[in-house]
């Protein structure tokens, strides 16, 4: 895939290279790919049979003539079934990407990023919920250590105040609710 | 002399100053994300839709604008001297860029590439100007079954010109066309897929949904493997071109700027293809074909021209019909609703000052990038020493406040999150983002553009093909499919791209 070629190593000369793989690593990744197909297959089998039944229980399908809200979702969901289920069936030949390794730790971390700015906006307020989340996020990668991650967390928090607060002007709070003068026995 | 006219109105609302120093800043930012590898333009532009959203709409999208065709300078500067190419449509220039480099003309490859470039945009700016009435004449005409026909052509476009798997692509426009339609139901007013959340009713955030699918997805594929990244910059020397030079790319450079505005035009084109498609033209009209790959100029000189004309003429279906070519283009869409105007044949006439000044605007960008991408290509490569450990965090944080700062809706966060995870999984399974966001985008045109064209012909399906205009472009759409089909072709597009990976 295309878009994402930054940080692997370029591979300008793939067609000779791909000249150059051995047999052994074509069956290997024929044999990932197949994997790939049936759970991909599988998983659009199961989404596309989901809207179908969504949509025929809680929406008006309706007529060609006058279609129901639901009409177009039952007929892309039945779509997707069919398209779900060709892929499955199919065999690899040995294309499609890496599957060997997950980052677990990066999905964990950075998907926990926005869910903890979300958690403490409205409490802390911006410049707190931007550094806690921002802990959170440097936690994905193990190349980063305990200082560098202050520093990070510190960097970045100072520059959403300025781009964010003062340069767009958005009308975030600064503090939450957690420091109006009440809650700190003002 | 309408264009003339036209064209002055352009330059003198591009001129301004404030307009200026927004082409400055997406140019800069384009040149920024070119050089850095695993920080794509897309991903780039979703990143700071959130951003644009304060400016007025000209500065927004001259903004955007400038990254998308500022990348494609800054990808060749790295990809030429360091074989790195910071961006996907610089990946042919390194294959003879970086041997040039290696025999000490990595300069002269610089600034072949910069003047293919910037020659190809100055001929796509024309061609925008010319052909953005007489396309917004015939969009006038267009009835629901016309767009409703356009819409499929171009979704089956972007099925066509995706890489690998034909029937993956499918599949991902079909998902896309699906998370497009949730949401309110136009016509009854009731929700759909909102499981009962209010939040949900307006659909899921086009924002949020881009920063998923592209930035997180991509920071969760770079994250895959510890860090490595090569150094050792060849040293740049002289950075005039020879009058050989010249004369050998002259040829090269008005064939990439043919392809790449041929290219461009098409849904689903754009700078990637076009640089690829010019790559292999050389090749075959050289007279010297065993030079590629050893340092040809002319294998730096075409795709470099047609990248830049392809990612500039991709402008015009979305000007002038308000159908993305490309998600870039689908994420400028996205800006220029969120500043209240619909994409369509009727900007040009409603809003001039808008339409002309972005096409303005882009020819002073060109500029700009020869300026700062020449002189200044010292500090580029200086920046490739910035860790990703820095980059990935700010990308993250920045985007997530932005998006917050829009709507201030934390399911819009939360969907962040889940595109973002919904992305990886797509990646690890081989499914390819791109047609996944043309349909998101599409769908709700599709069956606004289909309800609207059933009602009025009384449920007549054969309505769509008594329209000879309807029935010319959904002809053309099978005939892509069917084209596709056919194993000798199909065997020709699958060696294109293997090559690309």
């Amino acid at each position: 895939m295309l878009r994402f070629i930054g940080v692997r190593r370029p591979r300008m000369a793939a067609v000779s290279i791909a000249v150059r793989i051995s047999l052994a690593e074509v069956g290997r990744s024929a044999v990932r790919e197949k994997i790939q197909n049936k759970v991909g297959g599988l998983l659009f089998v199961f989404v596309g049979l989901s809207v179908c039944i969504y949509s025929y229980f809680t929406l008006r399908i309706g007529t060609a003539l006058q279609m129901g809200p639901g009409y177009l979702p039952f007929v892309l969901g039945i779509l997707l079934t069919a398209l779900g289920a060709a892929i499955a069936s199919r065999k690899g030949n040995g294309g499609g990407a890496s599957t060997e390794k997950v980052a677990w730790r990066a999905l964990i971390f950075i998907c926990l990023a926005p869910i903890t700015f979300v958690v403490f906006i409205e409490s802390l307020g911006l410049i707190l919920a931007t550094a806690i989340s921002c802990l959170v996020a440097c936690w994905a990668s193990p190349d980063i250590s305990p200082g560098k991650r202050f520093l990070l967390t510190v960097g970045l928090s100072v520059f959403c105040l300025f781009v964010f607060s003062y340069g767009l002007n958005i009308s975030v709070p600064l503090f939450g609710t957690r420091f109006s003068p009440e809650m700190i026995g003002l | 002399m309408d264009i003339l006219n036209n064209l002055a109105l352009g330059f003198s609302v591009a001129g301004l100053p404030e307009n200026l120093l927004y082409c400055f800043l997406g140019a800069l930012a384009g040149t920024l994300v070119g050089v850095l590898p695993g920080v794509g333009p897309t991903a780039t532009i979703a990143m700071l839709l959130p951003a644009t959203f304060s400016l007025p709409a000209e500065g927004a999208v001259i903004m955007l604008a400038g990254i998308y065709y500022g990348a494609q300078y800054g990808g060749s500067t790295t990809a030429i001297l360091l074989n790195l190419p910071g961006e996907a449509s610089a990946v042919v220039t390194a294959i003879d860029g970086n041997q040039m480099a290696r025999q000490g003309r990595g300069g002269v490859a610089l600034a072949i590439a910069a003047i293919g470039s910037f020659i190809a945009g100055t001929f796509a700016t024309v061609l925008i100007a010319l052909l953005a009435e007489p396309l917004t004449s015939v969009a006038l005409l267009f009835g629901p079954w016309e767009y409703f026909s356009l819409l499929v052509m171009g979704l089956v476009a972007a099925v066509v010109l995706s890489h690998g798997s034909v029937i993956k692509a499918i599949t991902m426009v079909v998902l896309g066309l699906l998370l497009g339609l949730a949401g309110t139901d136009i016509y009854t007013g009731l929700p759909r897929f909102t499981f009962g959340i209010p939040q949900l009713r307006e659909g899921f955030d086009f924002v949020a949904f881009s920063v998923g699918i592209f930035g997180i997805a991509e920071i969760l594929r770079n994250l895959e493997s510890p860090e490595g990244r090569q150094n050792g910059v060849a040293r740049i020397s002289s950075l005039i071109p020879s009058r050989k030079d010249f004369r050998e790319t002259a040829m090269p450079i008005m064939r990439g700027t043919l392809i790449g505005s041929f290219l461009g035009i098409l849904p689903g084109g754009g700078a990637t293809l076009s640089s690829f498609a010019s790559y292999a033209v050389e090749k075959q009209v050289s007279r010297h074909p065993e030079e590629f790959g050893t340092g040809a100029i002319a294998g730096v000189a075409g795709p470099e021209s047609a990248n830049n004309a392809g990612s500039q003429v991709s402008f015009i279906p979305m000007l002038t019909l308000g159908i993305p070519s490309n998600p870039v283009m689908a994420l400028v869409i996205g800006a220029m609703i969120m500043q209240g105007i619909v994409p369509g044949p009727n900007v040009a006439t409603d809003r001039p000052e808008l339409f002309w000044g972005i096409i303005a605007s882009m020819w002073i960008g060109n500029l700009m990038l020869i300026l700062l991408n020449l002189p200044l290509v010292g500090l580029w490569v200086r920046l490739l020493k910035v860790p990703y450990f820095v980059l990935f965090p700010g990308i993250v944080i920045f985007s997530t406040v932005g998006i917050y700062s829009i709507n201030q809706n934390a399911y819009d966060l939360v969907a962040i999150s889940a595109f973002g995870v919904l992305g990886y999984v797509l990646y690890k399974l081989a499914f390819e983002p791109a047609p996944l966001i043309l349909g998101f985008i599409l769908g709700p045109m599709l069956e606004e553009h289909l309800r609207r064209a059933m009602l009025i012909s009384q449920g007549d399906v054969m309505s769509f093909v008594e329209r000879p205009i309807s029935a010319t472009l959904l002809g053309f759409s099978i005939l892509l499919l069917v084209l596709i089909s056919v194993p000798t072709l199909r065997r020709r597009r699958e060696v294109i791209f293997t090559e690309e990976e």
